[in-house]
């Protein structure tokens, strides 16, 4: 069965203190520390690119694993900001990392809820095709859309990548997937005129309306029960709002887990950042995955621990 | 169905929002008292499905006090 094998992160070294410019975007060093989460946000330099970051962290993968990159058969490319839409940032990063012309390459085009819902397209598409060795990269810098003096996402979305291996031997084995999408309020987090804009109430009312629902939901379908779960590993979209979750679920804060306070939102890239991390923990065997924002658009699964 | 002090109350004490609900005074803005927006979105957020009613942003920066927002709730349930 195809899972998750290992993890590599690449966060930029640059970071913007959220507390020391918290008055000058209408808060308080409170309301960032406590309820937004986010002390500070992660940025890449101005020389920086997409494809740098994605090749970044998919290099770290391929050496920390020993990985022959001829080996390598599907690549995968989550991101909503490549350099420049055409053509697709896997066929670039292909090239960069010198994968065999018989790997097959392609991106997708989703934001928080992309690293679960990638997970299922790529375990699918290496099981239908009798793939072993695939990469799914996400790299996502949202600081090319935040505008900086919009507290409603400035305060919120910091850059980072990750790359995932999935391979036949793996550490986690996936669950089934649950989706939803809620196209309607799609427009309340969107890009116009290359600016992000996002109704911050809209966002909260949907991830706490959807979510705890969607979690249950999985938890059932993977013949779970919620006291079975170590760990939920939901998207970082405020430390209110994954507390909000949290509450809504009826589980401890402690088994919710907020880590992104130090780098920020980074879309498509929160869980993998926060799981590279829990993976180390052997107490934790098994995890509920939810991804959920823009769209609104949300997927979660379960996945356990290969015994 | 009449809308009372005490059920605004309650909806601030399962927000979580401050550590003492009851303290809570009715006529002063809830911004004054400790709660920012994002408590305020919660609280209201648990009124609507409470009653069944879907508030839209317009509404909500009047909804600055208890004694507002159960005016504004036995308005719309009328």
């Amino acid at each position: 069965m195809i899972g998750i094998t290992d993890i590599a992160t690449y966060l930029p070294e640059c970071r913007i203190d959220n507390l020391g410019r918290a008055a000058e975007l209408g808060s308080t060093p409170e309301q960032v520390e406590e309820r937004i989460g986010f002390r500070k946000v992660a940025r890449i330099d101005s020389g920086t690119g997409t494809l740098d970051m994605a090749a970044t962290v998919a290099k770290l993968l391929i050496e920390q694993n020993k990985l022959d990159v001829a080996s390598i058969e599907l690549l995968v490319v989550v991101t909503q900001n490549p350099d420049r839409n055409i053509p697709h940032l896997a066929a670039e990063l292909h090239g960069v990392l010198g994968l065999p012309t018989g790997c097959a390459c392609f991106d997708i085009g989703l934001g928080c809820s992309g690293y679960v819902y990638s997970l299922s397209v790529v375990s699918s598409f290496m099981a239908a095709n009798g793939l072993k060795v695939g990469l799914l990269v996400t790299a996502d810098p949202y600081s090319k859309i935040v505008d900086p003096p919009d507290k409603a996402t400035s305060l919120i979305f910091g850059d980072g990548a990750t790359a995932t291996l999935l391979t036949s031997d793996p550490v986690f084995e996936l669950g089934r997937f649950s989706f939803g999408t809620q196209g309607a309020e799609a427009d309340k987090l969107a890009c116009n005129a290359g600016v992000l804009h996002m109704n911050g109430r809209a966002v909260f009312n949907f991830a706490a309306t959807h979510v705890p629902g969607d979690i249950r939901r999985v938890v059932e379908k993977n013949g779970m029960t919620m006291e079975g779960i170590d760990c939920f590993v939901l998207h970082q979209g405020s430390r209110f709002i994954v507390d909000t979750i949290a509450d809504r679920l009826n589980v401890d804060r402690q088994k919710v887990p907020f880590m992104a306070a130090e780098y920020g939102n980074t879309v498509s890239s929160s869980i993998p950042l926060m799981l590279s991390d829990l993976m180390k923990d052997e107490s934790k065997k098994v995890m509920v995955l939810c991804g959920f924002g823009l769209g609104f658009s949300w997927a979660s699964t379960v996945i356990k621990r290969k015994e | 169905m009449k809308v009372m002090r005490e059920d605004v109350i309650a909806a601030i004490r399962d927000a979580k929002v401050v550590s003492d609900p009851e303290k809570i005074r009715d006529d002063i803005k809830l911004s004054d008292q400790g709660i920012d927006s994002l408590g305020v979105f919660n609280i209201l957020l648990l009124l609507g499905e409470k009653y069944g009613i879907e508030i839209p942003d317009s509404d909500v920066d009047q909804l600055a006090s208890v004694v507002v927002i159960v005016d504004y709730l036995n308005r719309r349930l009328a």
